[in-house]
């Protein structure tokens, strides 16, 4: 026990890490032990022998291609991303995905804003609410009868003919009891003083643009475009008269049979082209966005309407570009 | 264990630290024979003794902003290296499904013939031959240890750490460095006298 503590001591005495008063216990040791001297001479020979290893020279690129590493890695420091490890790029590039598809899907939507509506006639009746207010109908129980007869069928981007304004429509007499009259609501002054005020034109169901009851003087001599009353037929496609070829549809109805979608079309050489949406509420008021095209199909004005009022708008340049600058007013759903 | 104001490097550690690659580059060029041969006799191929320090720097590199500088940059970079040594090894052994030496088995030696495990009696005519075939055999004694007592002989016998900075580099109490080289020692004495007959 004593031989195997004073081995292990042994091998600090050499390195010279021992206690002073250790070290002199321990050469008192060694001068009665010959053991305890030949493991020291092992030992130190042992050491000596480990000692005489040469040392192995670095190969004269090495600094040269550490250098080079170390300056790859500040070079990815610096370009940043791009070197990130994969681990941390995955879930940006993940985020990054989601981030853009939502982005595309809402681009998208609004390009498209009404995708159906342009079939919508051709497939199925043009709703159940067509004139049936300005005709002052009660009868609004057999809407599939008064399907419109579709003769052609037509896309609603697949446009050519240049839009002309619509001439102002000339001044009617109101039916005679209406079944909805739609209160006028007076427009925000959004624009300052230089420009019109519009009038929240109100829905009469499916006839004619409007019947303002502020307005410019009805023109005596309305263009073709001038859209005339509908016709007071079980068909719902209501054309305009001979001279006009507008034709506007109820696609969607209250349930108290106001109109609350109604798209206009220009029918021109067997084609119909998408001339305008109007939104109204159940008291027909007109409500929701409205949306103004021209005959390629891009959106020519659109205007957010509240209960009658008008909340914001903007112009669109025939490529999509939003127009600068104050709106003349001259809108669709405010021709008069 | 030594500071930065008592730390040769500590200047050179500064301006690396301020982005300064002839800094790094000067400490590449300072140490990295002490480097090589620490790796080489861990793993015992050149090559990737080579890599491994290589990998020692950049890593060092990429973390000299960590090094606060509580030891010497010296004992630090040791230990990176140690560390990338021992990954090394590890991966080259699960390569190659190698079996550590024993210091029971049987030694090769560098013509690749095995060494007779009785004490050689090959005359050593020359010195030079004597000395080269004395190296190769505690080269061999020394790759025949265990990794944790190779590390603690090759830093205290071969390269003079002191085992304060073993302690630092190894990140183990003195008293184990201590019993440790001890072990390693006699280890590597009785390897030599099986291989050699006496020392």
């Amino acid at each position: 026990m004593e031989r195997h503590v004073m081995r292990h001591k042994l091998s600090e005495y050499i390195d010279g890490s021992i206690p002073s008063a250790a070290k002199a216990e321990i050469e008192e040791h060694l001068k009665t032990c010959a053991a305890c001297s030949d493991a020291l001479r092992e030992l130190e020979r042992t050491i000596e022998h480990i000692k005489t290893v040469e040392q192995v020279e670095p190969p004269a690129w090495m600094t040269q291609k550490t250098m080079a590493k170390v300056r790859a890695e500040t070079e990815r420091r610096r370009r940043g991303f791009l070197f990130f490890p994969v681990r941390a790029k995955l879930p940006i590039q993940i985020f990054a995905v989601l981030f853009l598809t939502v982005i595309a899907f809402y681009i998208y939507r609004n390009i498209q804003p009404t995708p159906n509506l342009s079939e919508a006639p051709t497939r199925e009746a043009p709703s159940s609410v067509i004139a049936k207010d300005e005709l002052g109908k009660t009868d609004r129980s057999s809407p599939r009868s008064e399907k419109a007869p579709q003769t052609q069928k037509y896309k609603a981007l697949d446009m050519k003919l240049e839009y002309e304004k619509p001439a102002p429509p000339i001044p009617r007499e109101q039916p005679a009891a209406p079944a909805q009259q739609p209160p006028q609501a007076a427009n925000e002054d959004v624009l300052g003083k230089g420009a019109a005020k519009p009038q929240a034109a109100a829905p009469p169901p499916i006839q004619e643009r409007a019947a303002p009851s502020a307005g410019p003087e009805p023109q005596a001599g309305a263009k073709s475009k001038t859209i005339s009353p509908l016709e007071k037929t079980a068909g719902l496609s209501a054309r305009t008269d001979m001279q006009g070829n507008l034709e506007r549809v109820a696609l969607e109805s209250h349930s108290n049979g106001t109109p609350k979608l109604i798209v206009t079309y220009e029918v021109v050489d067997l084609r119909k082209v998408k001339l305008a949406e109007e939104r109204f509420n159940i008291k027909g008021e007109r409500h929701g966005i409205q949306r103004e095209y021209y005959e390629s199909g891009q959106v020519k004005t659109e205007a957010q309407y509240g209960h009658g009022k008008l909340k914001w708008f903007k112009e669109f340049s025939p490529d999509g570009v939003e127009r600068s600058g104050r709106s003349n007013y001259d809108w669709f759903w405010l021709k008069e | 264990m030594g500071n930065t104001a008592s730390d040769e490097d500590a200047d050179l550690v500064s301006r690396t630290r301020q982005g300064d690659l002839n800094a790094f580059e000067s400490l590449v060029n300072k140490h990295q024979k002490r480097m090589l041969n620490i790796a080489f006799r861990m793993i015992g191929d050149y090559d990737e003794a080579c890599e491994a320090v290589q990998d020692a720097f950049i890593s060092a590199f990429k973390n000299i902003m960590n090094f606060r500088g509580q030891a010497k940059f010296t004992t630090w970079l040791t230990a990176i290296t140690v560390n990338h040594s021992r990954n090394r090894l590890k991966r080259m052994r699960s390569r190659s499904g190698h079996e550590a030496f024993s210091l029971d088995a049987p030694v090769k030696a560098d013509d690749g013939e095995m060494v007779a495990d009785p004490p050689s009696k090959e005359p050593s005519a020359l010195d030079l031959l004597e000395k080269r075939y004395v190296q190769g055999r505690v080269q061999d004694c020394i790759k025949a240890l265990a990794p944790e007592y190779r590390e603690v002989v090759i830093l205290r016998d071969l390269q003079d750490f002191s085992y304060e900075e073993i302690s630092g580099v190894l990140n183990m109490r003195e008293g184990t460095v201590k019993s440790r080289l001890f072990r390693a020692r006699e280890a590597v004495k009785d390897c030599l006298k099986k291989i050699m007959g006496e020392l």
